[in-house]
């Protein structure tokens, strides 16, 4: 999706998230889900293709069993668990809240395939340069803390450390990995933040290398996906999404939710499906 | 295996065998036959009336008696009830229960202060119906209100 300005992929994908974080739609978050899974496909390889859908049916698995166990309500009572009911609304109250969740995790992940951190610092960092910080460093935390937890455990494997590959052996190592992780983040905290003082991160306009204008296709796909957003919460607040109390019911504008979530998804995965295709067609053959 | 994880494991498999202990699992037909809502003999009982005739849609949901288990608020006979006579039941809260509607019937559908309130042998109590707890005889009713300080129309 390289070929559209960066402010398009933001509004592709932000457009996505909305979708799934506000409308409580189960179809909309299904769909959300598929069309995230196929662009970390389409960029990441079938591997991590596979680890992303393991990971978010897991997800949808764990709180479809856990919310009936704090949540009571509902009319289809499948067993009594200590005197409370345990109902097939609350469990598929629950399967929405984890294919949601997964859907914007994964939605997340596949957002910084997308767009690079200096792209996202340089949009907001035109406007509010604090702001751009928070974001860049909030969304890069995690994909951070993973490398240089890898980085740690290769180091103490190479020299000797933690050579028990038992179950309790993987979990002490897993445990001082994670400490020395804490302690290196915590002695370079103080420095990294005098450090970008002086370089005036936060504080100063930045500005962009790359000056590239906003094309007719740029503008066109930023705003279908605004449009598609702000139609997708009027739907939702008319009371068009799923009812899961007491009875499931299927609201007015299901559908239409799911078509809305998929439309919003869809230009991110034409886009990177015809990135790929054009790479292997392009690679010289034999 | 070693012996650290065979300890770890079987700690684990020993904490899980002690919570589902616990854990004590019924099916519908099990818990009703052991929590019947029907009134014994020697059992304690409420009087139960649910009563939506304010509205031309409604009438009397429900009205019998039934039985009043003990440590029972007025919302978990009520629940109990609704839910062995299949009757939807809609409500939030945790600690502070507060009935959204019931047999489809809902808060704010005629009007601006319509709504479900509950009255304990005929007064209106000053806490939810989560923590009321009857005494045997009592005589609860959910009344649905369009104005709620008028007592319905």
């Amino acid at each position: 999706m390289k070929a559209f300005h960066p402010l398009a992929r933001l509004a592709a994908t932000t457009a996505v998230l909305v979708i799934l974080m506000f409308c409580r739609s189960v179809t909309a978050a299904a769909v959300g889900l598929v069309t995230g899974l196929c662009c970390i496909g389409l960029t990441d390889g079938r591997k991590s293709l596979l680890k992303w859908l393991g990971a978010s049916l897991l997800t949808a698995a764990l709180m479809a069993f856990i919310d009936p166990l704090v949540s009571h309500r509902g009319m289809t009572v499948l067993l009594f668990v200590n005197g409370r009911a345990y109902t097939l609304e609350s469990m598929l109250y629950g399967l929405e809240l984890g294919l949601s969740l997964g859907g914007v995790t994964v939605w997340l992940t596949a957002g910084r395939r997308l767009i690079s951190e200096r792209e996202m610092l340089c949009m907001m960092g035109r406007l509010s340069p604090k702001l751009a910080l928070t974001v860049s460093m909030t969304l890069g935390f995690i994909p951070r803390l993973a490398e240089t937890q890898r980085r740690i455990r290769d180091a103490q494997r190479g020299a000797g450390l933690f050579a028990d590959n038992s179950p309790t052996g993987r979990m002490g190592e897993a445990m001082a990995v994670f400490t020395a992780c804490a302690a290196r983040a915590a002695e370079n905290a103080a420095g990294a933040a005098r450090s970008m003082n002086a370089r005036g991160f936060g504080r100063h306009r930045l500005t962009y290398s790359d000056r590239r204008k906003l094309r007719r296709a740029d503008i066109i796909l930023t705003a279908a996906e605004v449009l598609l957003t702000a139609v997708s919460l009027v739907f939702a607040a008319l009371g068009g999404a799923t009812e899961f109390y007491p009875a499931l019911k299927f609201g007015r504008y299901e559908p239409a939710l799911a078509v809305i979530c998929g439309a919003a998804g869809l230009p991110a995965v034409i886009s990177l499906a015809k990135e790929v295709i054009e790479w292997k067609l392009y690679l010289p053959k034999g | 295996m070693k012996k650290r994880d065979i300890l770890f494991f079987g700690g684990c498999a020993a904490a899980a065998a002690a919570l589902l202990l616990t854990v004590d699992i019924q099916t519908p037909a099990e818990y009703y036959a052991a929590h019947p809502t029907a009134i014994t003999e020697d059992g304690a009982f409420i009087e139960l009336r649910v009563d939506s005739s304010a509205v031309a849609e409604g009438g009397v949901i429900l009205d019998g008696r039934y039985a009043l288990a003990e440590g029972d608020s007025v919302f978990d006979v009520v629940e109990r009830v609704l839910r062995a006579e299949g009757i939807s039941l809609d409500y939030s809260g945790g600690r502070n229960i507060y009935v959204d509607g019931i047999n489809g019937i809902y808060e704010l559908d005629y009007g601006a202060q319509s709504g479900w309130i509950y009255k304990v042998n005929g007064t209106a109590p000053d806490i939810n119906c989560g923590e009321y707890q009857p005494v045997s005889g009592d005589d609860i009713e959910f009344v649905y209100v369009t104005e709620y300080y008028g007592g319905g129309r």
